[in-house]
């Protein structure tokens, strides 16, 4: 069974399509990434999965229930932390942590255990007894993950879990989602690819409303896998653009400069033919070759491509 | 002409409305100096909890409070 | 109702921690122990100010003056302050997302709503005891009577007239998103429907005549009863909650 689906999931604001019709499906216990530049349409696809927003078509299963406004029983297996996490300003970390328990129904003595647990989980135990209105944006960060934590959920909705972290928090936080692995499905939004290649089993990428594609993270990796080459040279190779890009093979040269070192990069669409070929064009070329490489797209290329042949479609 | 008014009756009464007056436009005053975030300038509050008797620390109390200023991360992180 | 007991502690301890209980007294106890005093005194204060010429027929006034000026006091800033209570309750919640994360936990909406009120309405309670005992003890100290059961009747109507100022403004601020405008549409809808209390036939069920009741009660003056208007107030106020619920389920979080 799926732990989320949707069909034709769609949300309108007056003219403005934030949402068109997307249809996903997110096996369990898997960590799901859901990947799109800014106002791609994130935030909203993760309210309306969460039953904040509701949908101007299609449905939306989590966990086997239909999503809807008032379903106390499905969020008790839900955890959710929202993009910009705020809380009541008069309460300390510790009371909040001990107030969503209460609201799960924990029994006093396991509210306790698990709030202490969730606090050093956190990075908050020094600030615990302080009021969350002086808390900064970071620590709200870490307070809003334990709290969609305190139920143990077995689906968890991340919207940007990574934001006004430091590189030592984000560190943190992409270590705790791997462990969740075992007994949650995770869900996160985010526009930062390398925290998918670091957590995530599979991932949709999603630009202005529209999916773009779905795919495991090394599905995408091959599909797109070693087809660039990298080289570096001792001399401009200004001249040998001209003759690279006049092999049918080639789809793409590009100029580089890696450390004051000038350098190129080839996208070949032929892979298996210009690995034969490539070196005897540089070595006819006469150029004083230093680095040649194969190389795999980074996950950064990779989605620029994705999302500029969408836009162009 | 001679005035009914009782003042030795009337002191003892008029002392509590006026510690109810007073000691809200102390809190008022305290709170507004000692907050680090007031919504609007700190002047106009002062002001405004000093000439209007009662209504003026209610509103400074209702819409001036400001939340309480966030500290920067690193002492969480040391 | 999932939720109730949990929200409502929450609520309650809000009151508290952000001084809203003590506000609301305080004000309630400066007019129970300020009308008194000026309700005996002006006159006189009058009086000893005027320059002899013009006498000006100044009745006497009586205990039953000092309560029903207390009342009439209270509702204009009782009714204000309600409204400034509440009118940020819902909308600041959606505002700032607190809301999004309380209630994407297992709890109603409804449960949610209905502890804010009752815990505003506690507030209220509290005032209105401190206020009413303020007054009437003022009040028998200068004037030496005043009508205790008339003035506990009226001081329940008044209550009531309060829970549904602060029920009528839960619901707009549900409604909208900026808590002034949601205060604003508030206070107007409570003042209309104050104004039109007078009107025959209609102004039987309006939320003005509680306080024309209660005055009649203090005064022992004949006068057909306000239950009409205590039942129809309860059911305006129901309504609104209900509105209020219908409202936050439509609601973006």
């Amino acid at each position: 069974m799926a732990a989320i689906k949707c069909e034709n999931l769609t949300k309108k604001y007056g003219n403005v399509t934030a949402l068109d019709g997307l249809t996903l499906e997110v096996p369990g216990r898997t960590i799901f990434g859901f990947l799109g530049p800014n106002g791609a349409g994130k935030t909203t696809t993760v309210k309306l999965l969460m039953g904040m927003s509701r949908p101007t078509a299609g449905r939306a299963w989590v966990d086997g229930e239909e999503v809807a406004a008032d379903t106390p029983e499905l969020r008790s297996h839900i955890g959710y932390l929202p993009d910009v996490p705020n809380f009541y300003n008069w309460m300390t970390g510790a009371e909040f942590l001990r107030f969503v328990g209460e609201l799960h129904h924990l029994p006093e003595a396991e509210n306790k255990k698990r709030s202490e647990e969730l606090l050093a989980l956190a990075d908050l135990k020094k600030s615990a007894r302080r009021k969350v209105g002086g808390y900064s944006r970071g620590m709200k960060q870490r307070l809003g993950m334990a709290q969609a934590l305190m139920n143990r959920p077995r689906v968890l909705f991340l919207d940007e879990p990574c934001s006004a972290l430091d590189p030592m928090g984000r560190r943190d936080v992409l270590n705790l989602i791997l462990k969740l692995k075992e007994t949650t499905t995770v869900f996160m939004s985010t526009h930062i690819l390398s925290d998918v290649e670091r957590v995530c089993d599979s991932l949709a990428v999603i630009n202005k409303g529209k999916l773009v594609t779905t795919s495991t993270v090394s599905g995408l990796h091959s599909r797109f896998a070693l087809s660039s080459f990298e080289m570096e040279f001792e001399d401009d190779p200004a001249k040998f653009v001209p003759v690279l890009e006049a092999q049918p093979w080639i789809k793409k040269v590009e100029k580089l400069e890696i450390n004051h070192t000038p350098g190129l990069r080839v996208q070949a669409g032929d892979v298996a033919q210009a690995k034969h070929s490539l070196p005897q064009l540089i070595a006819q070329s006469g150029l004083g070759l230093i680095r040649y490489e194969l190389t795999m797209p980074s996950l950064e290329d990779i989605f620029v491509k994705l999302v500029e042949g969408d836009t162009k479609s | 002409m001679n005035s009914d008014i009782n003042l030795a009756k009337l002191l003892p009464l008029l002392i509590p409305v006026a510690i109810i007056e007073f000691g809200l436009l102390v809190w008022a005053l305290l709170d507004v100096i000692r907050r680090k975030n007031v919504k609007g300038p700190k002047i106009v509050w002062i002001i405004v909890v000093v000439v209007f008797e009662i209504i003026g620390p209610i509103a400074y109390f209702l819409f001036g409070r400001g939340e309480e200023s966030a500290e920067d991360d690193s002492e969480s992180n040391s | 109702m999932s939720g109730f007991w949990v929200f409502l502690r929450k609520e309650l301890k809000e009151q508290f921690k952000t001084s809203k209980v003590i506000i609301v007294a305080a004000v309630f106890l400066f007019f129970g122990l300020g009308t008194p005093i000026l309700t005996k005194y002006t006159p006189e204060l009058i009086k000893a100010a005027g320059t002899g010429g013009i006498t000006i027929e100044m009745p006497i006034p009586t205990s039953a003056d000092s309560l029903i000026g207390y009342t009439s006091n209270m509702v204009q800033f009782g009714v204000l302050i309600a409204v400034l209570v509440a009118m940020g309750a819902i909308a600041k919640e959606i505002e700032t997302g607190t809301a999004a994360i309380v209630l994407s936990k297992p709890v109603g909406r409804l449960a949610f709503i209905l502890a804010k009120l009752k815990a505003e309405s506690f507030t209220f309670l509290v005032a209105l005891v401190l206020g009413g005992l303020a007054c009437w003890g003022y009040t028998f100290i200068l004037f030496g009577d005043a009508n205790a059961l008339g003035f506990l009747y009226q001081n329940l109507l008044f209550g009531l007239f309060i829970v549904f100022c602060l029920g009528v403004t839960l619901y707009f601020s549900s409604l909208m998103k900026n808590q002034l405008a949601a205060g604003g549409l508030a206070l107007a809808l409570i003042i209309f429907l104050s104004a039109i209390s007078n009107l025959p036939w209609i102004g039987r069920y309006l939320p003005g005549q509680l306080i024309n009741w209660g005055n009649r009660l203090v005064l022992k003056a004949p006068g057909s009863s306000g239950w009409p208007a205590v039942i129809s107030v309860a059911l305006i106020t129901g309504l609104s909650v209900y509105l209020t619920w219908a409202s936050l389920k439509k609601k973006e979080l």
